[in-house]
């Protein structure tokens, strides 16, 4: 049973800094009520488990949830969408021991695709990945402060990353309306019509990709295809996971130029493979005979993205002269991948997605 | 409110960090027969080449017959269990590094 703490109101705030429990902002109190308001949305008992990570040998109980989602200042109606993340995130193909506590510094990135990102007024247009909504910067703030407080990943204890990246506050990519002729983003992952999906990666920070005059759609992609292969990054000759989140011009432009989603992400993960020599011109040395075997394949070229499939494209972002964005996932397939749920407005979520996304 | 209100709240991390005093460290023994000496590789860059130099090394402290390699396919999960057991059953000393 969770115990209950008897603070004056004045320094509830300073105590919660006091024990650790926040990312460094100051959290909302979870008294007794509010967190009982949350439990009842989703209609789930406090004792319920979400899931486990095993290697840290904690479980995750509905009660835990909600109070960290009362602190993080969600809105009781947020909790089924931050119920469905946790249960992504503690899906074993998604390894939250190792996304939580590697050097690589990830954020537990989250897409959410579907009808709830206009409902909980998620930003998807402009500032998508900017400040602004409370429902983006709440419910990742819920998730990290679940992985901080109930799994141990803080600094000196169980996160050790070595630089870390401001996506490690909340990162949500609310995915807007794509155009016409383009499934959505859930809709890929087998979501039918009114369903929202939320999926989970562990990621490195967001780049902005910038492409202001080409009027060539084709130049889109090159220009996006040049930062996934940037050999600064560590999955970068080894294959991974990305995002890729076209911005308004990009989308439109690919759209209105036949473009399917499918050949996009063939365009990219074709034009985002590297030499050997060009990663060893930036002075990265290939890692061989190690987990991360970088061997060129037969085109001489190394992979950036693990296959087409691992291109996670997502429309997203406001109206301005050609902006996009992409973000790796912070380690190569073999150690974790990306993991989504069906987002369930009472009960538990579901899982979708099979094991490529 | 005032500011001498008091307050219920409910703490938010996970309440039962005991674990720690279930387990003790193994005793200390040093081998005197001869014994197999299982490195795990986590696959990281040069883990291999570390631990092999450590395990020549401990060669000149210790009777070590036999020295195996097993090499983890990701360093972000845990030896698997059935693994494990192989070379718990195997091995009299057991050297696996962590990090990078």
């Amino acid at each position: 049973m969770t115990e209950q703490l008897n603070l004056s109101s004045s320094e509830a705030v300073e105590y919660f800094f006091e024990r650790g429990w926040t990312d460094g902002l100051p959290v909302v109190p979870p008294t007794p009520d509010l967190v009982a308001e949350f439990l009842g949305v989703v209609g789930l008992g406090p004792d319920v488990i979400l899931g486990s990570v095993p290697e840290r040998n904690r479980d995750l109980t509905v009660e835990k949830a909600a109070i960290n989602s009362v602190m993080a200042g969600c809105r009781p109606e947020y909790f089924p969408v931050v119920v469905a993340a946790l249960e992504a995130i503690l899906d074993p193909s998604f390894n939250a021991h190792a996304a939580m506590s590697s050097t690589g510094g990830a954020a537990l990135c989250l897409i959410v695709s579907g009808p709830l990102v206009e409902e909980l007024g998620f930003f998807h247009l402009n500032n998508a990945l900017g400040s602004g909504s409370r429902a983006n910067a709440s419910i990742g703030r819920a998730v990290r402060l679940v992985a901080m407080n109930i799994f141990g990943a803080k600094t000196g204890v169980l996160d050790a990353s070595s630089i870390g990246h401001p996506g490690k506050y909340s990162m949500v990519v609310a995915e807007t309306k794509p155009p016409a002729g383009w499934p959505t983003f859930a809709e890929e992952l087998g979501a039918s019509v009114g369903e929202t999906s939320v999926t989970v990666i562990a990621a490195e920070g967001p780049r902005q990709i910038a492409n202001h005059l080409n009027p060539d759609s084709k130049g889109w992609l090159l220009t996006i295809a040049s930062a996934m292969r940037s050999p600064a990054t560590f999955t970068v000759g080894k294959g991974a996971q990305v995002v890729v989140v076209l911005g308004y011009e990009a989308r439109e432009s690919l759209a209105r130029d036949g473009w399917s989603k499918n050949e996009i992400r063939s365009f990219l993960a074709q034009h985002s493979r590297i030499s050997a020599e060009e990663l060893e011109a930036a002075g990265v040395l290939l890692e061989l005979g190690s987990a991360h075997n970088m061997v060129p394949e037969e085109d001489g070229l190394l992979p950036s993205v693990s296959s087409a499939d691992d291109i996670l494209l997502v429309t997203a972002g406001g109206p301005g002269p050609g902006w996009s964005a992409y973000m790796p996932a912070w380690a190569p397939i073999l150690h974790s991948r990306a993991s989504t749920r069906l987002v369930s407005k009472t009960g538990r979520s579901e899982a979708i997605g099979g094991s490529d996304v | 409110m005032s500011s001498c209100e008091i307050l219920v709240v409910l703490r938010p991390d996970y309440e039962d960090d005991q674990v720690e005093e279930k387990f003790s460290l193994a005793p200390r023994i040093v081998p005197d027969e001869p014994f197999t000496l299982t490195i795990i590789d986590n696959g990281k860059p040069k883990a291999k080449q570390l631990l092999t130099e450590v395990a020549s090394r401990l060669g000149n402290r210790f009777p070590i017959a036999n020295v195996e390699i097993v090499s983890k396919a990701s360093a972000g999960k845990p030896l698997e269990a059935d693994v494990a057991q192989l070379v718990a059953a195997r091995s009299r000393m057991v050297i696996t590094g962590i990090g990078d």
